[in-house]
């Protein structure tokens, strides 16, 4: 049955790939997402992925990751870059940046590195949370830390979010084209972990492309904000 | 009348990437090993999975699990990522109650 869901892959990083990006577009594509979000620093590229995107039909938007030391130079990069980017995420690196980056507007999605216990989404946080908090595929398989503690802080940190309702976005991160994973794949991350399974089906639609078709519309000038 | 006691059961097609050849009987082993590996010997007898058969096509293998335990293969699958040296990574490309809807032959 089709449900019509708008599958967007949030983090793809296609600077990263050592094969073409039309190779890794057409992946996406096959593997049935709609949109995705893309980290590209090469001005050069931007023209071809526009060409790529308009043949396959696959809405694109660029993506800008930091990983900011301290909040002034989060501050500093979120006042040069939110502007030119249309997704800007966030790994937060000590527990400083993290209560900065999830009040923030300007933020999209946060993330806390897997290998660092002390970095993590609290309830506390979690309150605050106005940004949506990301998994990626890739860093979770290529963590070295034991799997069962992964999973476990995980589940901890998936159940932090559900009850105090923070958006839940999983993604790729892919580097290549072998990391690419399906909408169904990545849904299975939080579904496995305890979170309902309508839940994680958003955290592949609905949110990441609900974030992408907001910003685009506030650079776009077409968006009414509040106030 | 007593309820039913056969447990339905799900066929999923695997598709391997970013390897030249490679065995179905490889890629159920995989799998195995991987659920294993996450969930444990009880998470692996709970996935009822079974090895089904070889498929014509390259590179694709059916393997047989829980109508409700599909959600662990494909999370078990995410996480291959090698074989030997060589990366390659395991996709779900079906998932149908039957073999043949699995293949894809209609």
């Amino acid at each position: 049955m089709k449900t019509g869901r708008k599958y967007t892959d949030m983090y793809v990083d296609v600077d990263a790939f050592k094969d073409n990006p039309e190779l890794t577009l057409n992946t996406l594509r096959r593997l049935g997402f709609k949109s995705a979000a893309i980290t590209h620093r090469c001005p050069g590229r931007d023209l071809t992925l526009v060409e790529v995107k308009s043949t396959l039909g696959l809405e694109l938007a660029s993506r800008l990751q930091i990983k900011p030391k301290n909040r002034f130079e989060l501050l500093k990069n979120l006042r040069v870059y939110r502007s030119r980017f249309e997704v800007i995420g966030v790994k937060c690196l000590n527990m400083d940046v993290a209560r900065i980056a999830v009040r923030d507007s300007r933020v999209d999605v946060v993330s806390f590195p897997l290998e660092n216990p002390k970095v993590r989404l609290t309830d506390k946080l979690a309150k605050l949370c106005e940004a949506a908090v990301e998994i990626t595929v890739k860093e979770l398989t290529e963590v070295r830390v034991p799997r069962h503690l992964i999973l476990q802080r995980l589940r901890n940190d998936f159940e932090c979010a559900s009850s105090n309702r923070v958006r839940l976005i999983v993604s790729s991160g892919a580097s290549s084209v072998t990391e690419l994973a399906s909408p169904m794949d990545l849904s299975s991350i939080p579904a496995v972990l305890g979170v309902e399974k309508m839940e994680s089906l958003r955290s592949v639609s609905e949110y990441p492309y609900t974030v992408i078709q907001r910003n685009k519309m506030k650079l776009g000038g077409t968006l009414i904000g509040n106030g | 009348m007593g309820e039913t006691v056969r447990k339905k059961k799900r066929y999923v097609a695997l598709e391997a990437h970013g390897i030249e050849r490679i065995t179905p009987l490889d890629m159920f082993e995989l799998v195995a090993h991987m659920v294993k590996e996450i969930f444990g010997d009880y998470g692996l007898a709970e996935t009822e999975l079974s090895w089904v058969r070889t498929v014509d096509k390259n590179n694709v293998a059916v393997i047989r699990c829980g109508k409700d335990q599909v959600e662990k293969v494909r999370f078990a699958t995410l996480f291959i990522k090698k074989i030997g040296d060589v990366k390659m990574s395991l996709r779900v490309v079906r998932i149908s109650g039957t073999v043949k809807g699995a293949i894809g032959k209609r």
